[in-house]
């Protein structure tokens, strides 16, 4: 996350910089390790292969001197061939020997003491015992005679401490060329994306970050001696100079709509003014017509006086939806800060005596919203006038209001069980002087459409969906001000 | 007047060993572990054994190994387990004699080693003869010989004991010490393995016939004196090439004042044993011992043989002595 001045969120430098420890610390570990478990196994094999050379040659030379019983000079050829291998012991069991001290076998050898030196194995000293008992690594073979008599056997017991030493000066040894080239490659890296990459960035931020009162870069990006960066800039910059002619023309643009909104509303004003004078004229004289006795008595005449004046009214309702609906582009939705939809609805129900006809049930929450409290009573009366005016005469009028809250926005639903909506004309009966009835009936067709413009003027849509028993419900959203609280 | 000096100091310790000998009075027990009895030199020995602690009054157990390992390490099983108080060892060789020392060691048995030696291991003391300085000795008799008859141009052959062991080393390095210092040169030297009258004779033929000008053999052992004597015999070589040999057999008395022999440098093999049981019972009884003790080889020739007889019978030959 950035915020808008860009002094927060994580820094590309420091996530690099992460990014290339940890790569160069897991590769140079990664092959430390391996190294480290390559000359360990390379260690352990050449321990296991020295101890069987030096069986091998042992089990041929000692064989002969078994069977002459000349003990000290195997345990001579015994103490060389530790020396020469670097084994830890080589304990000969023989037979032979053991049958002249009436024993199952004389044990003798040779076994390095605490100091490395090399001494006589005693197999009555514990210590001796344990040591054999814990040593890394164990061969035996047996002692054949010429004759396929069974003489003994020789063991030869190798030690990993001389392993476990190297390994040790390894471990050591490459932690340290880990931690050298990791600290040289790091400070290596780190410097050339600060050279090639982050410091270039920081150019491009401090350019397009000198910007004018529309929030547009004043000055275009340099180039780079880098491809991939000139080509970024070069984008870049193309998309400066496009938002900047983008934001000519839209200037332009708004001009010309500031004109036409200007003349739109010396038109709504001429209406206002114009329009509704002649129509309360024509009104006001075919009162005064209606009121000559021998006019009355004229049926066509008094016929034609009532469609004057019916069409005068028709006129001025006409001009004054009209221009209400063009105040509307002025009108602040907000204005008057929040207003109680139970409450607006009830006022709008006050306010339309018909109404009383009517069943209205109201749902058991009714939320705040942000809009001014006249315009929502507005847009319920307008409802509530349409539900009236298309209700079935064989049954009650029924109304339910409803409301949920959906994110940010609270939903309405103003259901009846009047005659409805057919789905292919739910579209048009938001358009202006959209009717679906005859002229007779009373109506300008600027009701929905002045609907629809207060809801659009909050960010919000309204739509038409089934009512009650083949009614209509009209659903539209508004600002949501707090939650609901449940009501007792 | 050198002989006669070494003459009163071996006279000296034999009254010493004499006077030492009713201080002791147990019944302690000792064994010696000998190669071979059958060979005369280990039997001197044994009796200059038996004969000083019988004199100190120890009994001995005599193990003969006839040469054998087995045999050999049987009998050192046997004596350790006997818990005998010592053991005086004179063993087949100085690699077998490692084993019985760390027998003996583990039993807690002191043992002194008569002859032959030790590769290794723990002992009281090494009782040896002073092979290089013998050698020495009777090499100068060799070379005195030889100047008297101005034959000292000539060479001398060598039939020696395998090189090998540190007695032969020794043995030829005092020789030719002398040799040199009288500017005698060497014919050439011959290693027995068999140690068999053929192998003797063979070898002073073959040195007889790769050396016209060869004026003296010597023999670095005495048993098989008459191989040397019948090649030089067979060759047409008598009176024209002397014999001097090492140790000593009880016919060399005769040979010697006969002139068959020039001479031989004479261990003492009883006086050895001797001095090996007195070694031990010094140690039994906590006294100090060195732990290479060398004894004199005597160089008998025709002009001190007489004088030294005495000697020879008894420390050499174990005669007349109970």
């Amino acid at each position: 996350m950035v915020s808008d001045n860009g002094k927060a969120g994580r820094s590309l430098y420091t996530l690099l910089g992460i990014i290339i420890v940890a790569v160069v610390l897991a590769v140079l570990g990664g092959r430390a390790t391996y190294d480290y478990l390559s000359e360990q196994q390379r260690m352990t094999e050449g321990m296991e292969q020295s101890s069987a050379l030096s069986l091998a040659s042992l089990q041929k030379n000692i064989t002969p001197l078994i069977e002459a019983y000349a003990i000290n000079d195997y345990d001579k050829l015994i103490a060389t061939e530790i020396e020469l291998r670097q084994h830890f012991a080589i304990i000969v069991t023989d037979l032979n020997m053991g049958k002249i001290r009436a024993e199952a076998a004389y044990t003798s050898g040779k076994i390095r003491n605490a100091a490395g030196n090399i001494i006589d194995f005693n197999p009555d000293d514990p210590t001796h015992r344990r040591q054999l008992d814990s040593r890394f690594y164990t061969d035996t073979v047996p002692i054949i005679s010429s004759s396929g008599t069974h003489l003994g056997s020789i063991a030869v017991y190798v030690t990993d401490e001389k392993m476990k030493r190297e390994l040790n000066r390894i471990l050591i040894q490459n932690l340290i060329n880990t931690v050298v080239i990791a600290l040289l490659l790091i400070a290596l890296l780190i410097f050339a994306i600060h050279r090639l990459l982050v410091h270039p960035l920081a150019r491009i931020a401090k350019c397009i970050g000198q910007t004018d009162s529309d929030g547009i870069p004043t000055s275009l990006i340099p180039s780079f001696a880098f491809r991939e960066l000139s080509v970024l800039t070069d984008r870049m910059n193309t998309m400066i100079l496009m938002i900047g002619r983008s934001r000519d023309l839209l200037h332009q643009r708004t001009e010309t709509l500031s004109r036409s909104n200007a003349e739109l509303n010396r038109l709504g004003e001429a209406m206002a003014h114009h329009f509704q004078e002649p129509a309360r004229r024509l009104t006001s004289f075919s009162q005064r017509l209606q009121g000559k006795p021998a006019l009355v008595a004229d049926e066509d005449s008094r016929l034609a006086v009532e469609f004057i004046d019916q069409q005068a009214r028709r006129l001025s309702e006409l001009v004054r939806d009209a221009q209400h609906y063009l105040a509307l582009d002025h009108a602040k939705v907000d204005a008057g800060g929040t207003a109680d939809s139970a409450a607006a609805l009830r006022q709008a129900i006050a306010a339309n005596s018909a109404t009383a006809q009517a069943e209205i049930v109201l749902g058991e929450s009714m939320p705040q919203v942000r809009l001014a409290e006249k315009l929502l009573s507005e847009l319920f009366a307008i409802l509530l006038d349409n539900a009236l005016r298309y209700s079935k005469p064989e049954r009650p009028l029924r109304i339910e209001v409803s409301a949920s809250v959906r994110g940010e926005r609270a939903v309405f639903c103003f259901a009846d069980n009047g005659s409805g909506i057919a789905p292919e004309y739910r579209a048009q009966v938001f358009d202006l002087f959209s009717r679906l009835v005859p002229n007779s009936v009373p109506g300008t067709g600027m009701g929905l459409a002045l609907v629809r413009k207060i809801v659009q003027q909050t960010g919000g849509d309204v739509s038409v969906e089934d009512g009650i028993d083949g009614g209509a419900c009209i659903v539209f959203d508004l600002p949501f001000d707090f939650p609901l609280e449940p009501q007792a | 007047m050198k002989i006669l000096k070494m003459v009163a100091v071996i006279c000296l310790l034999m009254a010493s060993l004499t006077s030492a000998g009713a201080a002791q009075a147990t019944e302690m027990r000792l064994a010696y572990i000998v190669s071979d009895l059958r060979i005369p030199f280990w039997d001197i020995m044994k009796r200059g054994v038996g004969s000083r602690a019988e004199a100190l009054g120890y009994s001995v157990v005599f193990f003969s190994a006839e040469n054998d390992a087995k045999r050999e390490l049987e009998l050192a099983t046997k004596a350790v387990r006997e818990k005998v108080d010592g053991i005086i060892l004179s063993p087949t060789n100085s690699s077998a004699a490692v084993t019985i020392l760390k027998l003996a060691k583990a039993a807690g048995i002191p043992v002194v080693i008569s002859d032959i030696g030790s590769d290794g291991g723990d002992y009281v003391s090494y009782i040896a003869s002073d092979n290089r300085e013998g050698s020495y000795q009777i090499g100068k008799v060799l070379a005195k010989a030889l100047q008297a008859r101005q034959w000292d141009k000539g060479s001398v052959g060598i039939i020696a004991i395998p090189q090998k062991r540190a007695n032969g080393q020794a043995r030829t390095a005092g020789f030719m010490n002398a040799l040199n210092e009288a500017g005698i040169k060497g014919a050439g030297i011959r290693q027995q393995a068999t140690f068999t009258y053929q192998e003797t004779y063979d070898f002073a033929r073959e040195l007889i016939a790769a050396n016209t000008d060869l004026r003296a053999l010597w023999l670095q052992g005495s048993d098989r004196y008459q191989g040397a004597l019948d090649a030089i015999a067979a060759a047409g070589k008598n009176g024209q090439i002397l014999l001097i040999c090492f140790d000593a057999e009880p016919e060399f008395l005769q040979l010697i004042p006969k002139g068959t022999l020039v001479g031989a440098a004479m261990q003492q093999p009883f006086l050895m044993g001797e001095e090996a049981v007195n070694t031990m019972d010094s140690h039994l009884n906590g006294k100090p011992v060195k732990q290479l003790q060398l004894l004199p080889i005597l160089p008998v020739s025709t002009g001190n043989l007489a004088e030294m007889l005495p000697v020879i019978r008894r420390n050499v030959l174990g005669m007349n002595v109970k």
